[in-house]
């Protein structure tokens, strides 16, 4: 297998101030290939946008990338200044958010938007730039890019700008996307359009994708590989269909099973008690021990280390696969 | 079971659309277009469809928060619209709303002590000792600790405040909760203990929902009849497992196809519609879904379908199951 894109080897992310610091991402390791996409996938507060944010290096203040390794292709992120890593971000490395009506402007046009995205990167005139964006706007399956172009981001809807998002992200053939919970604020007919999308350009481009959500459903419909991230750590890391069919962490099990689904009729979903520790008093042994069903005094004392159980399967658990 | 508790019958709901602060009205966006369907008591009723197509103006109208333009809501034989405002004070105490954002919804500067007892202080006569006791039956009903009872929300976790709007909604033994989305800003582990929590109350109290979300899983776990809406107006109303199994309209099937389903190892024949729900403002002339939708037919553009009984109780508004027996 060639190198891969992207190759995290245990991420450490802090945030801190002056008298304290806490481990938001711990010993996070994970790689991304040409033309793969490989899900993040946790609750709220699991460190899954903190890893892509140090990643792209665009940590809020008080967070700061503590030990690891970021290669991307080959070259390590983590020592590069600001200046470097601005010529890497929009050409080799794109990111789009969560809410696309927040991370547009709202007092420049679209088109405009996406020029300048083209003008910072590429070495083109104007008149070039905005027959480029009109492209783009096809491509990302908008009907009348012209009207769009002059359009002023509160006018569209929200799986439009999510488009226009994406159109931004594309306008430089990135080779590594990160899609930060990029349908959660929107409608399901319309997510399905969106991760249609995301599919068609990852394949045109062989492009490199880390899509991170809190639902599994997106994960199964577009990822190739899965890592269940839980407070900080990477609890299992496999294949999709591994992920879905046998997943072998009680988290991610219990991830699966308090979902409610479609075709069967449950009389009580299988919920999972208690809710996620506090980034400033985890618990001492595996983090997930206080809400594990088959947690013993072995979890509760001692950090479980990743084991691989089947080749190409990761898990963080003393008991699985055994 | 039989018993009709909640009937609605044609309701309509407009907003005028202004162009500026004292321009006059220059459109009106159509909310609730003539939505008509029947709750029965202890049942559970799904209401469910994508954002803006008026869910949440129909329940707020249901309860009488905004007045409806038109049709006609009985709450257990009373017409709302009729009664006076202290006559539906009365009602009100039976029908109470769980809130969609669990950090909106409860006030940040009282405590969860004076949160729950608001609605006891409202409506009932009581004395200090009372109230407190109906305050702890209700935390240990939510399963929330006795000892958070005089803490302030912000201390709270996303699905702890909803359970203290759960405990709000339970406060004076109501016949009918709305719940608004109650699940939908929460994780998906934390959102199993807040749908677990709804069924056993439902179970102990013989409590009649309407429960909305845009999420047709949960709406299905948690309903014995669906509702799906669309632009303002019901496209469908069936049975829980028939909607699943046998979706007529359209939309269903295109809303069923779109979600992925982590839990089905085959892939399902996916119907990508395309475009955005038209604006309420300017609906299209004839069948509301025409602009989306895959089976659209010349007539459908200009004529509305009405919703219609089938044979089997399920209720469709197209005009493809015009065939199949039923009344309109």
């Amino acid at each position: 297998m060639a190198e891969p894109l992207l190759d995290v080897q245990n991420l450490e992310m802090v945030f801190e101030n002056k008298y304290q610091a806490f481990t938001a991402v711990d010993h996070l390791s994970f790689s991304v290939e040409k033309g793969q996409t490989l899900g993040i996938v946790g609750e709220s507060g699991s460190g899954k946008t903190m890893a892509s944010l140090s990643v792209m290096k665009l940590l809020p203040n008080q967070g700061r990338v503590s030990g690891g390794k970021i290669l991307f292709e080959g070259k390590d992120l983590v020592p590069l200044k600001e200046k470097e890593m601005q010529k890497l971000r929009g050409r080799e490395l794109a990111m789009i958010f969560q809410d696309p009506m927040m991370s547009l402007d709202q007092v420049y046009t679209v088109g405009s938007q996406i020029v300048e995205a083209i003008l910072t990167h590429e070495p083109v005139g104007k008149k070039q730039a905005e027959e480029r964006a009109l492209e783009l706007l096809t491509a990302v399956g908008i009907a009348q890019p012209e009207r769009v172009f002059r359009s002023y981001p509160f006018e569209l809807s929200g799986g439009m700008c999510q488009r226009v998002m994406i159109a931004i992200a594309l306008s430089c053939n990135p080779k590594l996307l990160f899609a930060d919970e990029p349908t959660t604020a929107l409608d399901v007919t319309v997510q399905a359009q969106i991760l249609d999308l995301l599919r068609k350009v990852r394949d045109e481009y062989q492009m490199g994708i880390v899509l991170i959500t809190h639902d599994l459903g997106v994960v199964s419909d577009i990822a190739d590989r899965v890592i269940v991230m839980y407070a900080g750590k990477s609890m299992e890391d496999a294949p999709t269909d591994v992920i879905m069919n046998h997943p072998a962490h009680p988290y991610t099990m219990g991830l699966i099973q308090s979902a409610p689904k479609l075709e069967e009729q449950v009389e009580r979903l299988h919920s999972i008690e208690g809710a996620v520790p506090d980034i400033r008093n985890m618990p001492k042994g595996c983090r997930f021990c206080t809400r594990c069903p088959q947690a013993n005094d072995l979890c509760r004392e001692t950090e479980p280390q990743v084991r691989e159980i089947a080749p190409g399967h990761f898990v963080r658990c003393h008991y699985a696969g055994n | 079971m039989n018993e009709v508790l909640l009937d609605v019958k044609n309701v309509s709901k407009t907003f005028p659309v202004k162009a500026g602060l004292f321009s006059s009205a220059k459109g009106v966006v159509h909310a609730v277009d003539n939505v008509s369907f029947q709750i029965h008591r202890g049942e559970s009723f799904g209401l469910v469809g994508e954002s803006g197509c008026g869910k949440s103006t129909l329940s707020r109208t249901l309860l009488q928060l905004v007045p409806a333009d038109s049709g006609e809501i009985c709450f257990n034989g009373n017409n709302l619209a009729a009664l006076s405002k202290k006559e539906m004070r009365a009602q009100r105490e039976s029908m109470r709303m769980v809130f969609q954002k669990p950090f909106d919804s409860l006030n940040p500067r009282q405590t969860v002590r004076q949160i729950i007892s608001a609605p006891m202080q409202v409506h009932r006569k009581m004395n200090r000792q009372e109230m407190d006791a109906e305050v702890m039956k209700l935390m240990d009903l939510v399963g929330l600790s006795r000892g958070y009872v005089d803490r302030y929300p912000h201390e709270f976790s996303g699905g702890q405040r909803q359970r203290i709007g759960i405990a709000r909604a339970l406060a004076l033994q109501p016949q009918l909760i709305v719940c608004d989305e109650p699940v939908s800003a929460l994780d998906v582990s934390i959102q199993a203990q807040i749908l677990n929590l709804l069924k056993d109350l439902q179970k102990e109290f013989g409590l009649t929902y309407l429960f909305i979300s845009h999420n047709l899983a949960v709406v299905k776990h948690m309903s014995d009849r669906i509702a799906v809406m669309y632009l303002g107006s019901l496209v469908e109303v069936a049975n829980g497992p028939e909607l699943y199994r046998a979706a007529r309209h359209p939309y269903t099937q295109a809303l069923l196809s779109a979600i992925p389903d982590p839990g089905s190892g085959q892939k399902r024949q996916r119907i990508i519609l395309t475009g955005d729900i038209p604006s309420p403002v300017n609906p299209p002339a004839g069948c509301r879904f025409c602009t989306r939708c895959p089976n659209v037919m010349e007539r459908c553009k200009t004529e509305r379908p009405a919703l219609r009984t089938l044979a089997d109780g399920g209720q469709v508004a197209c005009f493809l199951y015009e065939q199949e027996g039923g009344t309109a």
